[in-house]
């Protein structure tokens, strides 16, 4: 009887122990121990080179991180070409360095940006207006009933309204469509909108962006942090959608504005490098061949890129839509209408194009002027960021958001440790989709520290494990 | 086992179930709460899955040491839980390559515990070493983020095919003898509920390109899977619906200790390809694993083979 007594007491304490205890830890935010960050700037003592971005000293002592992509949109096929992106991250005292590095067959030179080529036209090159090509088995019909409506076919203007069907699944069409038929009967779509992308995608249709030889997009690399106050993200998704929220389009509302982040009650700032527009090279880069970034008059800006260098565009992004860090808004919306004086050039760029590879380096003050920092994030040590990365080919058909990202945030931090000493190992494997070379050859360096305190945690802990079954081995 | 800790044991994985649960509901709705669906009560949910988070810590911390002098390697697993919190008041403690080392540990004692747990389980815990090679290939893809910083990209789907496949098969053949052929026949019917949890959704996706589209950025959203063929998400969804009627219909049929055990694999093992993120979530498939062998009575498998010897 008092056995069974004290069993239940015991049961009784447990259970309110239990429960006190999680409340506890509920009501006082007991942060869990996170594990090791995923990307981690090292401190290093240098400066960054951008017209020969990768080649400093410093970065010979940091490891790659081997970050996988995947696709954005996962049944296109142009989606998630990009298979990994290297990088590396460093910083000085004063400023933050990331190095990415991918693989790229086919470098979409001389490509342009529709938004820097509207400022200035000859800031474009090769034919890049959207095209879009529909899902295999997408028909189209004409319903003549629509009197005041006509859409171009292979050229050929026809009366009545555009209706493309696929699955049963039916889709009107905008005023003036313009379609071409191929000999096997796939649809590509001409100057498409963004609200249209929406509706394609969203009723099965959208299968990619086209390209060919002389229609084809910038490449573009990207970087976001996260800047949401929901710990930990779990999604780095954005919305596919129009212009601005609520947006009327033909007859239809669309509730998301393109680019605004799924995550809810997140936001988050992106740093976009452009080949045909934020790189730095006369040759290859209309908007630099052009000078378009001195011209204060052509941007709409107060003020001119620093000597005339590479940058990335600033932009922000949260669940109401995609802005750009800038009064103008080139790319998108502007934040604000006045202030954020040199914004834009906030975050330089250095890049290059070689071996196949494409080679790109971020550099940004650690701190930013408080005017910004709403919308760009400070940086200090200590802290734990959520950064994830974007890497699109243009002349293989990822633009907007078709495009490789990794899966979700990784978490990113500043080690006050210098980087050690590396050990490297190549492994070669080989591939069998086309847009990879045929046998690739990645070299991964591991830092011996890394290697010492690996083997320290494993011996530990099979010791901790020996010792226990010798001690207790009844 | 005394009846005390008996007691309490049940109590321990009561609370862990409830737990386990809440927290995967703050999984779930966190990656669907930006779809234009209305969510209800969706404040009140998060808030449950952040109690259900504390929850689940407290009670793997407290399974550790109940069930310690049974599984060994459980004892430092659940000290290292335990105290991990208290790093977090060290500064930028997640930096230290100590950490890593910390980690490392982990993973080790884990593995540790998932050997030692089947040699002490019967024979028919052999069934299940699909689901125990996907949790430690799982580990190491983590620690492959975590301290290489390299991401794996493997054919997860097909891990947790085989690994559902062989859960299934432990179901169907546990207690085939000992239980009587009316509690079997009711356990499997009474768990056809668990599957329409998930099984709509793989008519939905099947037929319906654009949900297909949609979940295939939900599913790996919650539950961290990475498909490498963007096709494969309506057989990641039925695999999901068989994995939680197996485990509901084993729970019924008497094992729960497994059962809940395989939840907790499910949930969270394919987090590891981000690296965990937490130090509780790369716990979780470990202690998971380890449930899934203390749940069956008989000769176990060190005992047979020690026998064998002797012979």
């Amino acid at each position: 009887m008092r056995s069974s007594l004290s069993s239940r007491k015991l049961f009784l304490i447990a259970t309110v122990g239990m429960l006190v205890a999680a409340l506890v830890m509920g009501l006082a935010s007991v942060p869990m121990a996170q594990t090791t960050p995923q990307v981690v700037a090292y401190k290093i003592t240098g400066t960054a080179n951008l017209s020969a971005p990768g080649t400093e000293q410093f970065w010979s002592n940091i490891a790659w991180d081997n970050i996988s992509l995947t696709a954005n949109i996962p049944q296109a096929p142009t989606s998630g070409i990009t298979h990994y992106v290297l990088v590396k991250a460093a910083w000085n005292g004063t400023d933050l360095m990331i190095l990415m590095r991918w693989y790229a067959p086919s470098p979409a030179f001389g490509a342009w940006s529709a938004a820097a080529g509207a400022l200035y036209p000859p800031a474009s090159g090769p034919g890049l207006f959207r095209l879009i090509e529909l899902t295999p088995g997408t028909t189209y019909y004409m319903n003549t009933s629509y009197s005041n409506y006509y859409a171009v076919v292979n050229g050929v203007p026809k009366s009545g309204r555009l209706i493309l069907n696929y699955s049963g699944i039916t889709l009107p069409t905008p005023n003036g469509t313009q379609i071409e038929v191929l000999s096997n009967g796939t649809i590509i779509l001409y100057h498409s909108l963004r609200p249209m992308e929406d509706l394609l995608y969203n009723n099965g249709m959208f299968y990619g962006y086209y390209t060919n030889s002389t229609w084809y997009y910038p490449d573009r690399a990207a970087i976001m942090w996260y800047m949401g106050t929901v710990i930990p993200p779990t999604s780095d998704c954005m919305n596919i959608g129009g212009k601005f929220p609520g947006q009327t389009f033909d007859g239809f509302t669309l509730k998301d504005a393109g680019g605004s982040l799924q995550q809810q009650g997140g936001a988050a700032n992106i740093w976009m490098w452009v080949s045909g527009a934020t790189w730095a090279n006369k040759t290859y880069d209309p908007a630099f061949a052009t000078n378009l970034w001195q011209n204060e008059s052509l941007t709409g800006l107060p003020y001119v890129d620093p000597g005339n260098q590479g940058f990335a565009v600033p932009l922000y992004t949260n669940n109401t839509d995609m802005y750009e860090v800038d009064t103008a808004g080139i790319w998108y919306a502007p934040v604000s209408s006045s202030g954020l004086n040199g914004s834009l050039f906030f975050v330089k760029t250095g890049a290059t194009y070689s071996d196949g590879y494409w080679t790109v380096e971020y550099v940004r003050p650690l701190a930013v002027p408080q005017a910004y920092a709403q919308w760009m994030p400070n940086f200090t040590v200590g802290n734990t960021y959520h950064v994830a990365f974007a890497v699109w080919q243009g002349k293989l058909g990822e633009t907007l958001f078709d495009k490789s990202i990794t899966s979700g945030f990784l978490q990113f931090t500043l080690s006050t440790s210098p980087p050690s000493q590396t050990t490297t190992t190549t492994s070669t494997s080989t591939n069998t989709t086309t847009t990879t070379p045929p046998s690739s050859t990645t070299t991964s360096t591991v830092s011996n520290v890394t290697l010492d305190v690996t083997v320290v945690g494993a011996v530990v802990a099979i010791i901790a494990l020996v010792a226990l079954y010798v001690v207790f081995r009844r | 086992m005394s009846l005390r800790q008996g007691g309490l044991l049940k109590l321990t994985m009561v609370f862990l179930a409830l737990g386990s649960v809440l927290q995967f509901i703050l999984q779930f709705v966190a990656s669907v709460s930006f779809l234009p669906i209305k969510i209800p009560a969706l404040p009140l949910l998060t808030r449950l899955g952040e109690v259900g988070i504390d929850l689940s810590f407290v009670s793997i911390v407290t399974l550790s040491f109940l069930i310690w002098p049974k599984v060994k390697a459980l004892l430092p697993l659940g000290l290292i839980l335990m105290i991990s919190p208290v790093f977090t008041i060290v500064p930028d403690y997640f930096a230290s390559p100590w950490w890593i080392a910390l980690e490392v540990g982990v993973v080790v004692l884990g593995i540790g515990a998932i050997v030692e747990s089947l040699l002490k389980a019967t024979p028919l815990s052999l069934l299940n070493l699909p689901t125990f090679f996907m949790v430690i290939i799982l580990m190491w893809v983590a620690l492959d983020v975590d301290v290489v910083h390299s991401e794996a990209l493997l054919n997860y789907l097909a891990l947790f095919d085989a690994s559902v496949l062989s859960f299934a098969l432990y179901t169907l053949v546990w207690k085939t003898k000992g239980l009587r052929m009316r509690r079997a026949l009711a356990s499997y019917g009474g768990a056809v509920p668990a599957l329409f949890v998930f099984l709509p959704l793989y008519f939905v996706v099947s037929g319906n390109r654009f949900m297909e589209i949609i979940m295939n950025m939900v599913m790996p959203s919650v539950f961290g899977i990475v498909f490498s063929n963007p096709y494969s998400l309506p057989v990641f969804v039925l695999s999901l619906s068989l994995a939680l009627y197996f485990i509901v219909a084993l729970a019924l049929k008497g094992n729960f200790l497994a059962s809940l055990g395989y939840f907790m694999i499910v949930t969270t093992t394919f987090l590891g390809v981000n690296g965990y993120h937490l130090i509780l979530y790369m716990i979780y498939p470990l202690v998971g694993s380890v449930l899934l062998n203390v749940g069956d009575e008989g000769a176990s498998i060190l005992f047979k083979l020690s026998k064998s010897v002797q012979r």
